[in-house]
């Protein structure tokens, strides 16, 4: 049970992260701007943030440095469609790198080793 | 008395003396008068006329006729000869001269004007007596070899054989014309007609102008010489600079043959090139139409034949020489040129059939023009090498281009491939929210739910999508590997439990025979992943339900070997060659990007990968990696990113 912060423009899949992690016992907040999630540090501080990369406004690695400048010991997960960001250092901040998929379980598999690390 | 006789005497010798003196004071003065026409003569030809005419004037020497011969090489040639035909025309001439006021003069502006029919006809027998000093016993020779003048009142002292009897001589003297030391020609000077034998007078007189002959002789043939020699240097200049501006091959050939005829004034040309190793005829030029007619001469053929393969010219004048019968009519005389680069033959150049000015009759091709020839092959050469080569240039030109439309091509397949880049990544995103929902309605469903099947259909078909979308946009991209030392058995591991419900799914019977004492190796991970992920995934589409899937590894010296193997129906024989080539075998459904990546990827890592598939057997990909030696300085960095995030966790690796 952990209080899980999920970012992404996309409307459809912020209702399907939070269905299936609150089905999983999560407690889920989803907004769907990096302003929004970098409120929501403050109001309501999460256990973990699933962060999409490419957003309209503030992107996710923008977001991914302000978060580790609020707190750093916040874990990330980056959950993106592009695999090219890997490579891009900026993104070795964050805890895990997950490719967007249907199959969920790679995405819980990486939330469930960090908050079991914690 | 006696001093009275003694005084007549010697009256009479003083007299004698006198006259004697006059004789030579009169010498003097002819000679001084022909020698200052002889030092105004612009050229060789006029020269030779004027001293021919000083000795035939009646003013001056008053031979019948005059031969004059140069020597030179060791050859005695015939040049040219002034004088009347027969008895009638000597007559006529004798009385024209005998109302001119300055004989010299007037005779000899009229030879300025060409010679008379007799000087034609006696020119052209003088010019058929051509031969080695050396090896003839003629009187003739004897005269320049030794340098010695001699007399004959009569011809009938001439040896039978001696080629001076061509002349029909009589009375004559013949001295040498020396300039040096050496003689470097002669005259001949006879009294054909009258048979008078010479004066005494005539014959020192000959014996004077012979000698200061020789010397203006020699200084005109200098003259001429060099005047001919640049006459050739601006020639071969504008040859030159015709047949090197011309790169095209067919025009250039043709342009040689040309100016070889027109530079040489003779009737054609012709250019050889060895092609294939025969000699092909490549251009003809010619000013009678006749010539060009193909099939040509058989003869001219086969010495062009003979000079290609012994790389030495040929100067063939029709006298004289057996093995040239001129063919149909034409080619009395030719010369024909190796054109040779680098000291290999590669072609002919030939020219044939010299217009001689009418005058001079048919005296065929020089030695001047021989080595012009030779000269002017030397041009032909290097200009036909370069049209060949800017042919050649122009070929690799044209591959050039070729590979640019290929390369514009890629560029496009390129720029298509960041398009559908972009449209995938686009798509992912409803995909996921698709493929989501439906795995999370199913999860909750009960399994007897007439629903079910239909959210089956949805979950697999959105993966499907997915996987095409994922090896698309991998192809797309293929950036090289960031290799790290890493664990194969580990890297199979993570592949086998990305793949878990896949392989629940077809419920494949998984059998591993991983070798434990497997070292490190330098890979890519992420891309190795992928390669066992998309041979697993053809794996698991091949196989039966509950079929076998077997996944090996071994080590070698210096090399690591992972088995994927199944026990699915074998591949067709005809697909195997082309199985790695993108979109050649594509199964339905597939992208056909698969397998083509996985090679792309095991190669980049310097491995290979070989596939085996037999009825009964099975299929079987075998995926070879190479091993690092120990302390390999291209060892990799350890997980930088797991390092970084350690370190703000306050733990230390």
């Amino acid at each position: 049970m952990a209080r899980i912060l999920v970012v992404d423009d996309d409307n459809s899949l912020r209702m399907l992260y939070e269905r299936e992690l609150a089905g999983d016992g999560h407690h889920v907040t989803t907004v769907g701007s990096g302003k929004d999630a970098l409120k929501c540090l403050e109001s309501s501080p999460p256990d973990l943030v699933v962060l999409d990369i490419k957003m309209e406004g503030m992107d996710g690695l923008t977001v991914l440095d302000e978060i580790m400048k609020y707190d750093s010991t916040i874990p990330v997960i980056l959950n993106t469609a592009y695999s090219t960001f890997k490579a891009d250092f900026t993104t070795w901040n964050a805890d895990a790198y997950v490719v967007k998929s249907s199959d969920l379980s790679e995405l819980k598999r990486a939330i469930d080793e960090i908050l079991q690390a914690r | 008395m006696g001093t009275n006789l003694d005084s007549q005497a010697e009256i009479a010798d003083l007299r004698r003396r006198i006259e004697e003196l006059q004789q030579a004071n009169h010498s003097m003065r002819l000679l001084i008068e022909m020698l200052s026409y002889l030092q105004a003569a612009e050229d060789l030809e006029t020269t030779l006329r004027i001293i021919l005419t000083c000795v035939t004037s009646g003013y001056t020497l008053g031979f019948n006729r005059a031969f004059l011969f140069l020597h030179d090489d060791g050859k005695l040639t015939g040049v040219m000869a002034v004088g009347p035909g027969d008895a009638a025309e000597a007559g006529k001439i004798w009385r024209d001269l005998e109302v001119s006021t300055n004989a010299l003069e007037d005779v000899i502006a009229t030879c300025r004007m060409g010679g008379s029919y007799g000087d034609r006809h006696l020119t052209e027998l003088v010019k058929s007596i051509v031969f080695d000093v050396g090896t003839n016993p003629s009187i003739l020779a004897r005269c320049v070899s030794e340098c010695v003048p001699f007399v004959m009142e009569d011809a009938s002292c001439l040896a039978p054989g001696d080629v001076v009897n061509k002349l029909e001589p009589k009375a004559f003297a013949c001295v040498p014309m020396v300039s040096g030391s050496k003689a470097i020609g002669l005259i001949l000077a006879d009294n054909n007609i009258t048979c008078k034998p010479p004066t005494e007078e005539q014959v020192n007189l000959l014996k004077m102008l012979a000698w200061q002959a020789g010397q203006i002789v020699e200084k005109a043939r200098y003259q001429e010489d060099i005047k001919r020699r640049l006459q050739e240097l601006s020639t071969l200049n504008e040859v030159s600079k015709g047949i090197l501006s011309t790169t095209d091959l067919e025009a250039d050939l043709t342009l040689i043959a040309r100016i070889s005829a027109q530079v040489l004034n003779a009737r054609g040309a012709v250019v050889r090139l060895v092609d294939d190793g025969s000699l092909v005829t490549k251009a003809v030029y010619s000013r009678t139409l006749a010539d060009v007619t193909p099939g040509g001469d058989e003869c001219a053929d086969a010495i062009a034949e003979r000079v290609a393969s012994e790389g030495l010219p040929a100067l063939i004048n029709n006298a004289g020489e057996p093995d040239f019968q001129p063919g149909s009519g034409y080619r009395q005389n030719l010369m024909c040129v190796p054109l040779s680069k680098a000291g290999k033959t590669i072609g002919t150049l030939t020219v044939f059939d010299k217009m001689s000015p009418e005058s001079l009759g048919d005296s065929g091709f020089t030695k001047e023009d021989f080595r012009f020839l030779s000269v002017l092959a030397g041009q032909a050469a290097i200009a036909i090498e370069n049209a060949k080569m800017f042919e050649r240039l122009k070929q690799k030109e044209e591959h050039i281009k070729e590979l640019h439309r290929h390369l514009l091509r890629s560029e496009r397949l390129a720029a298509l491939g960041e398009v559908s880049s972009q449209v995938a990544h686009e798509i992912r995103n409803p995909l996921t929210a698709i493929g989501g929902f439906a795995r999370s309605i199913r999860r909750n469903m009960e399994e007897d739910n007439p629903d079910a099947k239909a959210l089956d259909v949805i979950i697999s078909e959105t993966a499907r999508l997915e996987r095409i979308l994922n090896e698309q946009l991998s192809f797309a991209k293929l950036s090289p590997p960031n290799p790290k030392l890493e664990d194969i058995n580990t890297v199979i591991s993570e592949t086998l439990q990305l793949l878990s419900e896949a392989i629940a799914s077809r419920k494949a019977n998984l059998e591993l025979d991983l070798s434990e004492d497997l070292p490190h190796v330098y890979i890519d991970a992420d891309k190795m992943k992928q390669v066992f992920i998309n041979l697993m995934q053809n794996a698991l589409d091949t196989i039966d339900e509950g079929g076998r899937i077997g996944i090996g590894t071994n080590r070698f010296d210096r090399t690591i070997e992972i088995r994927f193997a199944n026990d699915g129906p074998p591949i067709p024989k005809h697909l195997l060659d082309k199985l790695f080539v993108p979109f050649a075998t594509t199964k339905a459904g597939g992208s056909g990007l698969g397998l083509a990546i996985a090679y792309e990827i095991v190669y980049e890592h310097g491995g290979t990968i070989d596939v085996r598939s037999e009825e009964g057997i099975g299929t079987i990909f075998l995926i070879t990696l190479p091993l690092v030696i120990d302390g390999d300085r291209r060892k990799g960095p350890v997980d930088r990113r797991s390092q970084i995030r350690d370190r703000r966790r306050g733990r230390m690796p």
